[in-house]
């Protein structure tokens, strides 16, 4: 027997075992088809995606912009103060924060008052 | 020289109408769900064949249609059928890899894994076969069909893979190796070998 004729033999019984396929599998392999399948629903639209991010983006810069307005006039003066107290005084804001300034400061003026006395 | 002449007539009858088979089938699916219904039932047997167990086989075939209409939905018709393949028989792969640690890991559950129901002789047995025919005739045929089920189980994998997508698929030497994953020369030697493997073990049967 050729290779041809013995293949077309056991296409035929191949095609039997297709043909005598159980009904209860016919119905699973419907039920894992129509699965498979909505997949194809649930996929999102491209648009959509694309709606709903400017939508997000909108939202965001409206929020956000009333915010800005308002933080900005609270930062204004503490800036102007300590910009004051530096020009006025020629010193650099961080020895202010140094309990050892406030220390020295003591001592300084009440030596001048002694001098001065 | 008259016999030569009609085999040759007859390996001509039986290419061509392997040709009209595969252009039929080309044109009997345009959606992919049609491609799905087309494919299902042969698509199963095959897994069943290869794991010799109808659950599995049924979880591999879920998995294959599920992958392929998640990933490949926007191809076009033609490579469908070679892409659904491939991602069978890697998920039959897969199925066998994971055995094999699991034998391993609980090697007391090897024997369980057998499918002790006989397919096809229940559906005999029940007499709810599908073909027409006489009796005598749709016996003789179910039992051809229980050995070269039989026969095809002793394969090797890669050897049950190249017979089922060339012979019982149609498939060409170049689609089976997409399918396959390996090269064209690998296909002709999978299923050289499986054909002679067959013929040993069927050639006597078939002859009586």
């Amino acid at each position: 027997m050729s290779n041809k004729i013995d293949q077309e033999i056991y296409q035929d019984d191949l095609e039997y075992i297709e043909q005598n396929t159980h009904s209860r599998d016919l119905f699973r392999l419907a039920q894992a088809r129509r699965v498979a399948m909505s997949q194809t629903n649930r996929r999102p639209n491209i648009s959509n995606w694309l709606a709903a991010t400017a939508c997000c983006c909108g939202l965001t810069f409206l929020v956000m912009a009333p915010l800005n307005d308002q933080s900005t006039p609270a930062v204004e003066p503490i800036v102007a103060g300590v910009q004051l107290i530096e020009s006025s005084d020629g010193e650099a804001i961080s020895e202010f924060d140094s309990m050892g300034f406030y220390y020295w400061l003591d001592i300084y003026d009440a030596e001048l008052v002694a001098n001065n006395d | 020289m008259n016999t030569s002449g009609d085999k040759q007539n007859e390996c001509n009858q039986v290419s061509i109408t392997s040709e009209q088979k595969q252009v039929s089938a080309e044109l009997s699916y345009k959606t992919l769900e049609e491609f799905l219904k087309f494919i299902e039932k042969r698509a199963f047997h095959m897994a069943r064949l290869s794991t010799s167990h109808t659950e599995d086989a049924h979880d591999i075939i879920q998995d294959a249609m599920y992958k392929l209409v998640e990933k490949y939905s926007d191809k076009t018709p033609t490579d469908w059928k070679p892409l659904f393949y491939r991602i069978l028989h890697s998920k039959i792969t897969d199925y066998y890899r994971r055995k094999s640690v699991r034998d391993k890991v609980f090697p007391w559950k090897k024997a369980d894994d057998q499918e002790s129901e006989d397919y096809l002789a229940a559906q005999l047995n029940q007499g709810i076969s599908l073909s027409s025919g006489e009796p005598a005739n749709m016996l003789l045929r179910g039992q051809h069909a229980q050995q070269l089920t039989n026969a095809i189980q002793q394969l090797p994998l890669r050897q049950q893979q190249a017979f089922m997508l060339r012979c019982w698929e149609g498939l060409s030497t170049k689609e089976t190796a997409t399918a396959m994953g390996c090269t064209q020369g690998s296909v002709k030697t999978h299923y050289s070998r499986a054909m002679t493997r067959l013929r040993d073990i069927l050639g006597e049967y078939y002859e009586q």
